[in-house]
């Protein structure tokens, strides 16, 4: 049986819009890894010139300091005898 | 881990959560269960690799530290540590005669990581050893109920005043946050009578040659401490400059002396 002009709208219909899915999935793919990236630590940084974007620097530098290192609390022992022992492991 | 976890101040429950915790970080992160997360990640050929909140997080923190230190602590060092000859649990290593393999450099670079996904080259051989433990041991302080301490193998986190013993003698009170001790004088090992060890030089591939046994320092948590030891450690005679700039008490021990840097001196200073 041939096929009526509406079935063949119908397909195209179809056809286009898993195309269109297929579109988004790869645009939702690179947001994620964009985010990835720029979320990273030892994301390469642009060069810094004035007539660039340096939040790629500024956010390696804020992770970098942000591990937080601090300083330790440490005093002379008021007893003789260790509650445990540190050690290479 | 194949260390001893020694607790302080946990109740009951406490203790059973803590137990359940050092378990399932072991699941995910033992080089040496066939079965374990990294494993499966590691054996992957793609290039990118769903995992879980765990994996993804401590990965973030072992990244974080790479850049904290200029990629001295890198998570990629797992093929280099296997071709040093540290492929089985330490207990099960014997000396060979066969010399250690060439290791490949860090590439920390390389590596991304999302809340769920990491990225990186397949060749690479991940390896969070560098902060997994320290990192359980500040998490694992998190289910005590008040004050007490939490040690693994020596790395500690306290919440409370807690006197803890140092390697060649001496103690010092910690009263928050962490100290840890990094160094070659134990997971050492033979590769055709060369000794090797599992702190790597990230840019030789190779065990670090650095003159330090063992480095000591405090900060504000235990994965803290840890990474700044290692650090220090691998720097040699630039770890206790390093250490000082960053405000972090460190204290050194040399074949013949025990070295302590000027923030250490001033904090045990009567």
């Amino acid at each position: 049986m041939a096929e009526g002009p509406r079935v063949a709208a119908a397909r195209n219909r179809a056809a286009s819009a898993k195309r269109a899915l297929a579109a988004l999935s790869v645009v939702g793919f690179l947001g994620a890894f964009v985010l990835v990236r720029a979320a990273h630590p030892g994301a390469a940084a642009p060069p810094a010139t004035s007539n660039e974007d340096s939040s790629s620097q500024s956010q390696n530098d804020d992770e970098s300091r942000g591990f937080g290192f601090g300083g330790g609390s440490i005093s002379p022992p008021q007893r003789a005898v260790p509650d445990v022992q540190t050690s290479t492991s | 881990m194949g260390v001893q976890v020694v607790v302080a101040g946990a109740d009951d429950s406490a203790y059973e959560a803590i137990e359940e915790h050092f378990e399932r970080w072991e699941q995910v992160f033992s080089r040496f269960r066939a079965d374990s997360e990294l494993n499966r990640v590691n054996a992957s050929s793609s290039w990118l690799v769903r995992v879980s909140l765990l994996f993804a997080g401590t990965l973030r923190t072992a990244l974080a530290a790479a850049s904290a230190t200029d990629g001295l602590i890198d998570p990629t060092l797992g093929g280099a540590l296997t071709a040093a000859g540290y492929d089985r649990d330490f207990a099960l290593l014997e000396e060979a005669g066969a010399p250690a393999a060439e290791g490949q450099p860090g590439e920390w670079r390389s590596v991304r990581s999302g809340e769920r996904f990491v990225f990186r080259p397949p060749a690479v051989v991940l390896d969070l050893n560098g902060v997994v433990k320290s990192l359980a041991v500040d998490e694992a302080l998190n289910l005590l109920p008040g004050d007490g301490f939490v040690s693994a193998g020596g790395d500690i986190a306290t919440r409370g005043e807690t006197t803890v013993g140092l390697p060649a003698g001496e103690a010092v009170k910690l009263s928050a946050g962490g100290l840890a001790t990094s160094g070659k004088t134990r997971r050492r090992w033979l590769r055709a009578g060369q000794a090797q060890h599992h702190l790597i030089d990230p840019a030789t591939g190779r065990p670090s040659t650095s003159h330090w046994l063992e480095v000591t320092v405090a900060a504000e948590s235990c994965v803290a401490a840890d990474v700044a030891a290692k650090a220090a450690f691998l720097l040699d005679s630039d770890g206790p400059g390093w250490l000082e700039e960053r405000g972090l008490p460190g204290r050194f021990v040399a074949p013949d002396v025990v070295f302590t840097n000027q923030v250490w001196k001033e904090a045990l200073a009567p």
